[in-house]
């Protein structure tokens, strides 16, 4: 004899199976968006977002807060949340992201616009990594640098060593030598970045908290500057500040590949059930300045096609 | 100083600053994307340098004042010397006797010194030779300007890391290299006095690994046709008209090409000049004086970093120097002959220990087995082959104390075989007040060794003295640095120096000895405010105040101003096609030898400099002088003249087609 409980929650899902929605969810769902600042990217992240639940009749109700808003950090946020039941988070960014993992270990969460990750292992956490896949980076570079061979890259080695290992593997393939220059401490870095005088032709980047980051920026792009060695940078603002070219995101499709995902989970598929993805759309940003300095000759096709190019 | 001059370099610094520090403050870039549309581009240079510490470290970091010069400033400001540079920057200025020129700073800066007291490098290898230990800043500098990639300026002593010379300074001239070539280059100049100038260049990194460079240049000017000297205005001696003595031509080529952990490096320079002066009392007027001057060497470099991050740098070198003198007398032409050889080899290593220090050791061995020196005529009056040699070893500890306390220490023992081993180090504490704001309080010494011609030559009036010992230098200063925001960059320092045991002449009998006997005393303060917008303006305005005194007549120096102010400024005219660099400087008054004087004066040089219109192809012209302001330097004890006029209003234009 069925529990009455579960008769009732039958009953529920024979009304929603017939409500009328192409995806079943015909109750409004609400959404929680936790954006890094309430500028852009984030709006155009948002924007995509929105649209896509919309495109695919999802109804919801948002409710968007940024992370200057909480002053209390995640306890606000986890207040935010009991209060407001959402049935689902979507974190634009590394903060808000770090945040929404803290207050909530139960509500799903869509995280874009992280570097990081690791974040993706948090239990109830899936969405867009800010990460192209290092395949995609090397085809590229490739298409930037036909002739050139020797690549180099710097890394804490407490933090990448796996990154490194993959990146062995992923330019063996590509015929190309990699030189993998370890920096321990920021002390190291001079060191490792004395090797760009030599034979190194083009100086790749990842995200590393010792090795490449806003801190040690302007040593790193002062030696790929002084020794013609360039860099591939890790957003536009690298692009911008003198990188050469860095793999970028189109953001408001960024932020329908996690409208996808939300719909997903909105329908009650289970977050383990929905890997984070990377960005679906490549786009990149070219820093013809630099070129120039360079003397690298940027083909015609790829500076047509480039998201922005800083003159 | 005259009012009108002042208040001209003052009111155009106060414009520059008021415009300058109107400029936003701007963040660098973030690793996630962009939120800040005013990041700040880094197509200039980033205050970084290496040859304060023989490591890459920020300027903030280094225990000296520093100043770099970047090719890109080379050509917008049209400077024509090495000489130019110098003379641009904050407490530098330059003098030129129609034969030599001779960088002046700190106060200190001796009629005819053949910048023996500067430590000259090129790409890190020691240039100043073994007869004079001295190099030239007019046209006899070894490099093509337009082949430096860039110049960094240490100031203060390093002999802790340098041994002889450094001592109001290190100057590194970095050469450019394959890559910053990457094909060939022609460039061709032309201006007043009927000058021209012709170099081409190649240079590629090579997809092999393999990267070189290969730059040769000739030049020749006619010079001043005309140069008056009121000394000589009689009319046995051509009313005082110096007629075409002035010309110069010289001939460079450097060459380098490096592979994995090694450089090979060749360097050629030789340069003749005519001298209109008639110095050394020599006969007025008479197209035989002039002097020649060659110097070269090879350099082989290996730079290793192991896995371990140890840095092991290595070199040996061959060097050879030549100098010939044709001084006409009534009868006769009087030949002054120098010939130096020697050989180098340095080794040093450097590497972070414990997190918190950067160890750094070495050693070097120059052997100058050939320094020869010669003057005759009828008869032979100076006949010295001799050969000595020198070594040295150095340790150097930058100590990071804290996070905003740094500790740099250093010593050096040089022994050499002329007078024996001294000792000499540096100290350094740098304190980061706060992000932006550096304090630096460093001590150290340096020497000057005393040099084959102080120790060997004689002649007619002057005896040898090889007793001689090093000049001894002691030096004290307070830096602070502050960035207003990314681009604009203030300093203040101060500094007091005790020179003691210089090497001068001083009579013996009826001769004349060089002998240890000056002793002088330097301080001063300098002042500067430098910035660098992303949108191609560049700038930067300069005051110093500096006494040099000798301490016994307690009177000032020869050639030594007390005040300079200097202004350079870049802009672009038209997008990134047009820039107009412009530069003023004011140098107050100095005493001549006579202990008469010469006037302040005020100096204006203005280029306009295109690029980008065809590719490759970038044009420039100068004016220098333009105000044509009239002035003199000092004039030295081989001159009759107290005071040299200097050039009026010139002009320059000049071509450069990458190919």
């Amino acid at each position: 004899m069925p529990h009455p409980l579960l008769k009732f929650r039958l009953l529920l899902s024979v009304l929603l199976l017939f409500s009328g929605s192409p995806d079943g969810l015909g109750a409004e769902k609400r959404v929680l968006i936790v954006a890094n600042a309430a500028a852009e990217p984030y709006s155009q992240v948002i924007a995509g977002f929105k649209e896509q639940l919309a495109e695919r009749h999802v109804e919801a109700a948002f409710t968007e807060l940024a992370v200057p808003q909480l002053s209390a950090g995640s306890s606000a946020l986890a207040a935010e949340i009991t209060a407001n039941k959402p049935d689902l988070i979507l974190a634009v960014g590394g903060e808000a992201s770090e945040l929404a993992a803290h207050s909530s270990t139960t509500v799903p969460i869509v995280a874009t616009l992280i570097l990081k990750n690791t974040l993706f292992e948090t239990a109830n956490m899936t969405g867009v990594s800010l990460t192209y896949p290092l395949a995609t980076q090397i085809q590229w570079l490739k298409k930037f640098f036909p002739e050139q061979k020797r690549i180099a890259i710097l890394f804490n080695p407490a933090e990448n060593t796996k990154t490194i290992q993959d990146l062995n593997k992923e330019t063996e393939r590509a015929g190309l030598e990699l030189t993998a220059i370890p920096v321990e401490t920021p002390k190291q870095l001079p060191y490792a970045l004395e090797q760009l005088a030599k034979e190194v032709e083009i100086l790749l980047s990842i995200p590393d908290e010792v090795a490449m980051s806003p801190k040690t920026a302007k040593e790193v792009l002062l030696a790929s500057f002084r020794n013609r060695v360039p860099l591939i940078g890790l957003s536009d603002n690298w692009v911008k500040s003198g990188a050469l070219y860095a793999l970028s995101w189109d953001y408001a499709d960024l932020g329908r590949q996690c409208g996808l995902q939300a719909q997903q989970l909105l329908n009650g598929v289970s977050v383990q059930k929905v890997p984070y993805e990377t960005p679906r759309k490549v786009v990149y940003t070219i820093n013809s300045k630099i070129a120039e300095h360079m003397n690298i000759a940027i083909p015609d096709s790829l500076l047509k096609n480039a998201k922005l190019i800083f003159e | 100083m005259k009012p009108f001059k002042l208040s001209n370099a003052l009111c155009s610094a106060i414009v520059w600053l008021l415009q300058s520090t109107a400029f936003a403050d701007d963040g660098l870039s973030t690793i996630e994307p962009s939120l800040s549309s005013a990041d700040e581009l880094l197509f200039q240079e980033i205050p970084s340098v290496y040859s304060a510490s023989k490591y890459e470290q920020k300027v903030t970091k280094a225990p000296a004042s520093i100043s770099i010069v970047s090719a890109d400033d080379i050509k917008k400001y049209g400077y024509r010397t090495f000489g130019d540079i110098l003379a641009s920057l904050k407490g530098f200025y330059h003098t030129y006797d129609r034969g030599y020129g001779f960088a002046g700073t700190r106060g200190f800066g001796l009629p005819s010194d053949f910048n023996t007291r500067l430590l000259l490098l090129i790409d890190g290898h020691r240039y100043n030779e073994n007869i004079f230990d001295s190099f030239d800043s007019a046209e006899s500098f070894p490099l093509d300007i337009d082949a430096i990639e860039r110049v960094e300026v240490v100031r203060g002593p390093s002999s802790s890391l340098y041994g002889s010379n450094a001592v109001f300074g290190v100057i590194n001239v970095i050469s450019k290299r394959g890559r910053d070539l990457q094909g060939g280059n022609v460039k061709t100049s032309y201006g007043s006095f009927d000058a021209y100038k012709t170099s081409l260049s190649y240079g590629k990194r090579f997809n092999n690994g393999v990267e070189a460079s290969l730059t040769g240049t000739f030049y020749d000017s006619q010079g001043n046709s005309r140069l008056y000297y009121p000394e000589f205005d009689h009319p046995a001696t051509n009313n005082g008209i110096s007629a075409n003595n002035d010309e110069d031509q010289s001939k460079k080529m450097m060459g380098k090409i490096s592979f994995a952990d090694f450089t090979l490096q060749g360097l050629y320079a030789k340069r003749n000049k005519d001298i209109p002066t008639a110095s050394f009392g020599t006969v007025f007027n008479d197209p035989n004086e002039s002097t020649a001057d060659e110097q070269g060497f090879l350099d082989l470099k290996y730079d290793h970093t192991f896995d371990n991050q140890l840095n092991l740098q290595s070199r040996v070198s061959y060097n050879k120097y030549t100098y010939r003198g044709d001084y006409p007398y009534a009868t006769v032409v009087n030949k002054d002959f120098s010939r130096g050889q020697w050989w180098r080899a340095e080794l040093e290593a450097s590497k972070v220990v414990w997190d918190e220090h950067r160890l750094t050791a070495g050693g070097e061995f120059q052997s100058n087995f050939d320094q020869f020196q010669t003057n005759y005529d009828v008869a032979t009056y100076l006949d010295s082959q001799t050969g000595t040699y020198k070594w040295a070893v150095f340790v150097q500890d930058e100590y990071s104390i804290t996070k905003k306390l740094t500790f740099n220490a250093g010593v050096r023992l040089d022994y050499f075989s002329i007078f024996g081993e001294t000792v000499n180090p540096r100290l350094g504490l740098i304190y980061d007040l706060w992000d932006s704001t550096s304090v630096k309080l460093l001590y150290g010494t340096a020497f000057r060794a005393p040099n084959q011609f102080e120790l060997n030559y004689f002649g007619t009036g002057v005896i040898p003295n090889p007793g001689l010992k090093p000049e001894k230098f002691e030096t004290v200063e307070l830096i602070l640095e502050h960035y207003f925001n990314d681009h604009l960059h203030g300093e203040f320092n101060v500094f007091h120096s005790d020179i003691t045991d210089i090497i001068e002449y001083s009579s013996v009998g009826a001769n004349l000895q060089n002998r240890n006997t000056g002793d002088v005393e330097s301080k001063g303060m300098e002042i500067q405010l430098e910035d660098g917008w992303a949108d191609g303006f560049k700038g930067r305005v300069s005051y110093s105040w500096q006494e040099t005194i000798n301490k016994i007549t307690r009177q000032r120096l020869s050639n030594s101003p007390e005040h300079m102010i200097k202004l350079n400024l870049i802009a672009p005219l038209w997008k990134d096609k047009i820039f107009v660099g412009f530069e003023t400087q004011y140098m107050s008054s100095r005493k001549t030898l006579s202990n008469a004087s010469v006037n302040d004066h005020v100096i204006n040089n203005l280029t306009l400099f295109s690029q980008n219109w065809l590719k490759g192809l970038e044009l420039s012209g100068g004016v220098y002088n333009m105000f044509n302001q009239r002035y003199f330097d000092p004039g030295s004890a081989k001159h009759r003249q107290d005071r040299i006029e200097q050039d009026g209003l010139t002009f320059r234009v000049k071509a450069s087609l990458d190919f």
